[in-house]
């Protein structure tokens, strides 16, 4: 044996070792191999074993009641014996059980026959009954297949049971329920199952019709299905626009009653009548049928403005557009005028900040806004409001303002990069950039109404404060002290009646984001059914506008939610973007979970995922993105903070809550959501 | 607010207008203050010029915390070295404090990174080898840290200077 093939035989079965060892010892002798066992196996792989061990098979075929058909029942010689390879081994197949003869069980009981044909090695089949008046109920009428036909073992055997005597079907048509039932199962019979109709002519409850038909000669025990009457059909009143006295009375004249009742605004309908119904007027239905309601509510608030995230003003969408940015329309009267105004869009809604601020280069009308003079000096009052990179500064004026409906007279408000304000002061622009041009700002103004009703507060009133208010005598401009009545005025809390604080409630978009985003911001929280809290809960915030944030168990102390922000900007190892820079680009969506926690202690879990923001900004003609984040800290000890930007506020109603007032017990300044 | 990475290549000759304006001011203010990358000594100046009411020095492992705060809220805290240099700063104020002072001869870095910036007005992050700074432009005040990467001591965690 060369070392090739007794490698071969190193890599085989067990079985061919005993051979090859075999054939080692034997010298030039036939090989021996043992044969295997295959009782029980089916005949093909029997047959693929026996061969696979170097023999040969030949097939008998016998009736076995134990082994399947098909299956191998014996082998000879027996499994185990060595043998010269190529021997003949014989293999007995299962032709399955032996046939029998069925017997004869007409005429005995179900149950004698059933152990009848079990003991013949007959299944039993389908048993049936059956009404007889010759047969006595119980006894087997009729079998298939027939006694003394020879069948295979196993084979099924179909019954038919005597009921005994067949019973008549009685008539119960024009009867009532109850007394049909009495009547249907007095004879042995079953009620089965009762449906209603309606019916001009069978009164309500009776029996409008039966089957089988009265008549029908049954078994006992079948079931008799029932139509029961409804009663004759009403026509539903029509009660749209009667008040909802007069449609509870004509609904329970006509026999029917009320159902449930919903309110809905309508400018049409009048506070407490009906707007709609249903079933409608005219619908044919049962006596008591019950009519829903819609009850109108009045004309729809005036509290609401349409916001919309899109590319921004024309300007700047010519230079690349924005991203995530929430723009209101205001609109900018002189003082006084009802006709010299000027409507603004593309005004950016910032609850990161107090006031209403308008670019002056926007203010091409008839609408002139009066300048302020500071009462102290006489001068011109200039405004300043500073950014992380950079500051505005322009004349304070005031202007009759529409936002939403709501109409507010002699707003104290920043009109920016006037050529009356002059030159900003170092103080003011701490040498960065100015912000005073619609694509260096960004819109075309902005509407803070963050959590206070001025921009600077107490702090303005009672000294000069650098970066907020100035007057600029001779050339040489200095902060100076402002009433906060003068002050750039949270408009929403100016207006007369919900004015408490703010709904922001912008729809879900998929990622990888929207073209246009339209929502709704609506005045007040919790003055009216449309700001109702729900089940937002109320998180407090400091007197910087801050609340906590934990992030994998590191607290964020000095966090904020803001609209004015663009995306959500955390700490994170993730991968920072290189063409978008302050952004994040991981390779592939991260998902993020925070707690956010009120300064009053107020808890809520948040998910959020962070995307791609190169991949994002890559896809055209998108401006709202759910998923934009970056970074707000790179490398330096400002981790401290997490600012819930603008994705915070999509598919989330987000509430603001002024300082001063309060909404289910607690105060404000606070977020609620 | 911001805008999309192709406005700035659109702004680019704009912005460029502006860095060098922001250059000019800075010959004006590095002349004048210290801080940032300057020797312990000019603290006191800078605590008058920031309108401090008190001062306080705290010792850590590799560096002192020397801690103003003004009559309106403002702290600032500026970390100096064993070796008596400022390497890093931080503050928490109602409006900006003079970051000309704070951050001294690289103001001017800031001011170039702040024309450059299209993030949005409420966060602005930079870091490059000569200067690292975030400034948080929270609801009502300023949050604000920055650090010279080549002066804080070893061992120290940039983390600690907030």
């Amino acid at each position: 044996m060369t070392r090739r093939l007794l490698g071969a035989c190193w890599l085989s079965v067990s079985l061919l070792l005993a051979a090859c060892g075999g054939g080692g010892g034997g010298g030039g002798g036939p090989s021996m191999v043992t044969i295997p066992n295959v009782v029980g196996l089916a005949q093909a792989n029997a047959v693929t074993s026996i061969t696979g061990a170097g023999l040969t098979d030949t097939i008998t075929t016998q009736a076995d009641a134990n082994i399947a058909t098909g299956a191998v029942v014996s082998e000879s010689p027996a499994a185990g014996t060595s043998v010269a390879t190529g021997t003949m081994v014989t293999l007995v197949v299962s032709s399955g059980p032996p046939p029998v003869a069925v017997p004869d069980v007409v005429g005995l009981t179900q149950a004698a026959a059933i152990t009848a044909l079990s003991n013949a090695n007959l299944a039993i089949g389908v048993v049936t009954t059956q009404a007889s008046t010759a047969v006595a109920a119980g006894l087997v009428i009729s079998q298939n297949p027939a006694a003394g036909i020879t069948v295979a073992g196993n084979t099924a055997v179909a019954l038919v049971v005597s009921a005994g005597p067949p019973v008549t079907v009685p008539n119960v048509v024009g009867l009532n329920q109850g007394a049909a039932a009495t009547l249907i199962s007095g004879l042995g019979l079953v009620v089965g199952s009762a449906t209603n109709a309606l019916s001009a002519t069978v009164p309500a409850g009776d029996v409008i019709s039966q089957s089988p038909a009265a008549g029908t000669a049954v078994a006992v025990g079948s079931a008799v299905t029932l139509v029961i009457s409804l009663g004759a059909p009403v026509a539903v009143p029509n009660v749209v626009g009667q008040t909802q006295a007069a449609a509870t009375t004509a609904i329970g004249n006509a026999g029917l009653v009320l159902g449930t009742g919903t309110t809905q605004n309508s400018a049409t309908i009048p506070t407490g009548s009906v707007i709609s119904q249903n079933p409608a007027a005219g619908t044919s239905v049962a006596p008591g049928t019950a009519v829903a309601l819609v009850i109108s509510i009045g004309a729809p608030a005036a509290n609401t403005l349409p916001v919309t995230i899109d590319s921004g003003p024309a300007s700047l969408a010519a230079a690349g557009g924005s991203a995530n940015v929430m723009y209101a329309t205001v609109t900018v009267c002189t003082p006084g005028s009802t006709t010299a105004c000027q409507t603004i869009d593309h005004v950016e809604v910032d609850t990161g900040s107090i006031g209403l601020r308008i670019l002056s280069e926007v203010l091409t009308g008839s609408a002139v806004p009066a300048k302020f003079q500071d009462p102290a000096s006489g001068s011109p009052l200039i405004g300043c409001v500073q950014f992380a990179d950079g500051y505005s500064w322009g004349s304070m004026v005031v202007a009759d303002v529409t936002i939403g409906t709501r109409h507010i007279s002699n707003l104290p408000m920043h009109l920016i990069g006037d050529s009356a304000a002059g030159t900003a002061p170092t103080s003011c622009t701490n040498s960065l950039k100015s912000e005073n041009t619609v694509v260096s700002f960004g819109a075309n103004g902005i509407l803070g109404i963050g959590y206070w009703l001025e921009d600077c507060g107490s702090a303005c009133a009672s000294s000069p404060q650098t970066g907020f208010y100035y007057v600029c005598p001779g050339g040489t401009c200095t902060p100076t002290t402002v009433l906060q009545a003068n002050q750039a005025k949270n408009p929403v809390g100016l207006f007369t009646t919900d004015n408490n604080g703010i709904l922001i409630d912008l729809p879900a978009v998929s990622p990888p984001g929207a073209p246009t985003l339209q929502g709704t911001i609506y005045f007040g929280v919790g003055t009216q059914a449309n700001n109702a809290l729900g089940t937002a809960l109320v998180y407090t915030v400091d007197g910087f506008g801050e609340l906590s944030t934990f992030i994998n168990s590191l607290q964020y102390r000095k966090s904020f939610i803001d609209s004015g922000s663009n995306g959500y900007f955390f700490s994170s190892s993730i991968k920072q973007c290189t063409t978008a820079t302050g952004f994040y680009c991981p390779a592939t969506s991260t998902p993020e979970t925070a707690t956010i926690v009120g300064r009053n202690t107020t808890s809520a879990t948040i998910n959020f995922t962070v995307d791609n923001a190169e991949q994002l900004f890559a896809v055209s003609n998108l401006t709202a993105f759910p998923n934009l984040a970056g970074s707000n800290s790179v490398g330096t000890g400002l981790s401290s903070s997490v600012d819930w930007g603008l994705p915070f506020f999509l598919n989330r109603k987000v509430y603001v809550l002024f300082e001063s007032y309060s909404a289910n017990g607690t105060s404000g300044p606070a977020s609620a959501f | 607010m911001l805008r999309n990475p192709l406005e700035d290549r659109v702004g680019h000759a704009r912005r460029c207008a502006l860095v060098a304006a922001g250059a000019l001011c800075l010959l004006v203010s590095t002349a004048v203050h210290a801080g940032l990358g300057e020797l312990v000594d000019s603290i006191g100046r800078d605590h008058l010029a920031l309108g401090g009411k008190t001062l306080t020095v705290t010792p850590a492992v590799a560096y002192d915390i020397h801690e103003t705060t003004t009559a309106d809220g403002a702290r600032i805290r500026q970390y100096v070295s064993r070796s008596g240099t400022v390497f890093a700063v931080a503050w928490s104020a109602r409006t900006q404090p003079d970051l000309s002072i704070l951050l001294a001869k690289q103001h001017d870095a800031y001011i170039s990174a702040t024309n450059a910036h299209h993030g949005n007005r409420h966060v602005f992050t930079v870091s490059t080898p000569e200067l690292v700074i975030s400034v948080l432009r929270v609801p009502r005040g300023f949050e604000g840290a920055a650090h010279v990467p080549a002066l804080v001591p070893a061992g120290t965690s940039t983390s600690e200077l907030r």
